[in-house]
């Protein structure tokens, strides 16, 4: 991940912004291949949800660019990322089949039978009104809907954040089951113990700035022990 | 659920611990198809590409064999299997050694423990 | 896209301005019941003060459900792009044109149709009313009838053709006029709500002036020129005239505040989004 490549699916430079007078992104610089899976790691506050707005076009940045599959944030760059975010989204009259339709609708890359497929196996009804069903039910429901779309860019902001460890396994399930291998899939969490198995990548940011950018594998021969115990290290936490 | 994996240590090497495991034990008896890379990748919780790896390592020891059509199976060959078992078996007794010897115990009463547990065991 | 758009917008919030819709509907048949089971008044000149407030707790009602209606597209509008939900709504590969456009076109609908009913159920209940509350001549309101009719250009049909699109207007500017303040509340940091209270306190009492401003020529002239009339029939063939001009400025200037505050909300989905 260094910054001369050219096949890059996401390239960030310079990547600032400002809340009044707090930092929250400060000089990024990030280059995303294809076919990886990223983890973005980092304490709470640390960033990792702006920079994930940035690149879903909720927030306009203050300086610098990012460029996804060669566009700026924007519909181009809507139509290929699949996000899942940190909040839940739906209204809190909708259904399960309400989102859905949503994602019929307007995602030219959403493969419906495969979603209908996966709620079913995970036995959640497409008639339950989304503020009926449990954290971990409504993560899994959305989670179903984001990895059914043949994205190139999924981006998935604490999937696995307050929710039972049973549930913890089906959503990491579906990741690795459902995802498109040449996609690239960019997963943000302070819980890096349950998922440092399922990453090719990781990324620590901490302050708004990003304090390394390397392979997994790299890590753990390096340092001789797990990412996670490396982490605890970096942030002394 | 997720297999227990240590984090310590290449995760790949593990995972082809294990499936070792499976097919010594007759879990994946010989000529029996393997899940895909992505399914035991999901089952494992772990990337596939490191799965990927585990098999790459597997075939090239000639435990498990890529067919061209109908995808990875056990290889038939008893003796590689027999091979392979045998391997795991040094592995358990030198690490027995090893925690013996650091319990103090010396080549003559290892053993004497061994057989007197063993032969109670068998009983 | 933006039919996608619209039917998902529909399908969301038809269910509380239908309810209203029914309310007043209920109201008004209730209402029409108790008054035609009253005994019309035989003693000329006694008001019936009971009946004289119905009337005006009746009128306040139906008004009433119309602002609600307005208002619950106004918090629809600031809940859905603003919050939670926004998350989903930005992230749809489509334009902020487009999700304002959806918007508005379904927000208006509904108004529009309630202003209509309104027009449709105010008349008719008056002149059901009146005699009441008070044992009248109920010439008065054909006379107000008449005049009203002049003020909107002579013939039913050509009145119709006026208050049709003045209407419009009418629903759209204080439709968009909520979006707008919802729109500016983004600029308030932790207090979106609040800043878009102020954000519409403030647009409202500009937009007053702007009408106002629109407004003042006409009226100017219909004062100035109505000292030199001398005969009552000239004055109100100039009083409508004038009335006329004065409606139709405010329309036009409806057309322009709607036209700034599409412009002012569009500009902040784009440029200045900026999503707790």
């Amino acid at each position: 991940m260094n910054e001369t490549r050219t096949d890059s699916l996401v390239s960030i430079r310079g990547l600032t912004k400002r809340y009044g007078k707090i930092t929250a992104l400060d000089n990024v610089n990030l280059e995303l291949p294809p076919g990886r899976i990223i983890g973005l790691l980092g304490p709470n506050g640390s960033g990792k949800t702006t920079l994930i707005k940035l690149m879903n076009g909720l927030l306009v940045p203050g300086r610098g660019t990012i460029l996804i599959d060669g566009n700026i944030p924007g519909i181009a760059t809507k139509s290929c990322v699949s996000y899942l975010p940190e909040r839940f989204y739906a209204s809190d009259s909708m259904r399960v089949e309400d989102l859905f339709s949503y994602f019929e609708d307007f995602y030219a890359d959403f493969d419906k039978s495969k979603a209908l497929g996966l709620l079913e196996k995970l036995q959640i009804s497409l008639k339950s009104p989304l503020k009926s069903l449990s954290k971990g039910t409504r993560e899994k429901a959305a989670l179903v809907l984001v990895m059914s779309r043949r994205a190139k860019l999924y981006i998935l902001d604490e999937p696995i954040a307050g929710v039972d460890p049973a549930a913890r396994d089906v959503i990491l399930r579906t990741i690795i089951q459902e995802y498109d291998e040449s996609s690239t899939i960019l997963l943000s969490t302070h819980l890096i113990s349950d998922i440092e198995t399922i990453l090719d990548d990781v990324i620590f940011i901490r302050d708004g700035k990003t304090l390394l950018s390397s392979s997994v594998e790299d890590i753990r021969s390096a340092q001789g022990r797990s990412v996670d115990a490396y982490f605890r290290e970096v942030f002394a936490c | 659920m997720a297999w227990t994996l240590d984090s310590d240590r290449p995760i790949y090497a593990q995972i082809v611990e294990r499936l070792k495991l499976q097919i010594v034990s007759g879990n994946y008896p010989p000529g029996a198809r393997l899940p895909s890379v992505r399914e035991l990748a999901a089952q494992a919780s772990v990337n596939p590409n490191t799965m990927q790896k585990a098999f790459t390592e597997l075939e090239r020891t000639g435990l498990i064999v890529t067919l061209r059509t109908s995808g990875r199976i056990v290889t038939q060959d008893g003796e590689r299997i027999a091979v392979a078992r045998r391997e795991l078996a040094q592995e358990q007794v030198r690490l027995f050694w090893e925690q013996m010897t650091q319990l103090g115990y010396d080549r003559e009463q290892i053993l004497s423990l061994l057989l007197e547990t063993g032969g109670n065991t068998h009983e | 896209m933006l039919a996608k758009l619209i039917k998902h917008e529909w399908k969301e919030t038809w269910r509380i301005p239908a309810l209203i819709f029914g309310a007043i509907l209920l109201l008004t048949t209730a209402y029409m019941i108790y008054f035609s089971l009253c005994p019309p008044l035989t003693d000329r000149g006694a008001l019936h003060v009971g009946n004289l407030f119905l009337f005006i707790a009746f009128c306040f009602a139906i008004s009433a459900g119309d602002l609600l209606c307005i208002l619950y597209f106004g918090i629809r509008f600031y809940k859905n792009l603003s919050t939670d939900e926004g998350y989903l709504m930005h992230t749809l590969p489509v334009s902020p044109d487009r999700l304002l456009l959806s918007k508005t076109a379904v927000a208006t609908v509904w108004t529009y149709v309630y202003s209509l009913l309104l027009y449709a159920i105010i008349l008719p209940v008056t002149f059901f009313s009146v005699p009441r509350i008070q044992q009248t001549d109920l010439s008065f309101l054909e006379e107000f009838g008449e005049m009203m009719a002049a003020i909107l250009g002579g013939s039913p049909l050509s009145a119709l053709a006026f208050l049709l699109p003045y209407t419009l207007a009418g629903s759209i500017y204080s439709i968009v006029q909520l979006y707008a303040a919802a729109s500016l509340g983004q600029f308030f940091g932790r207090h979106k709500v609040f800043g878009s209270i102020v954000c519409y306190l403030g647009l409202h009492t500009l937009f007053g002036c702007v009408t106002s401003l629109f407004m003042l020529p006409s009226m100017t002239k219909l004062i100035l020129d109505t000292s030199q009339l001398s005969s009552l029939s000239s004055f109100t063939v100039y009083f409508t005239g004038m009335f006329r001009q004065v409606l139709f400025a405010q329309f036009l200037s409806n057309l322009a505040v709607i036209a700034a505050c599409l412009f002012l909300c569009h500009y902040i989905l784009k440029k200045n989004l900026n999503l707790d």
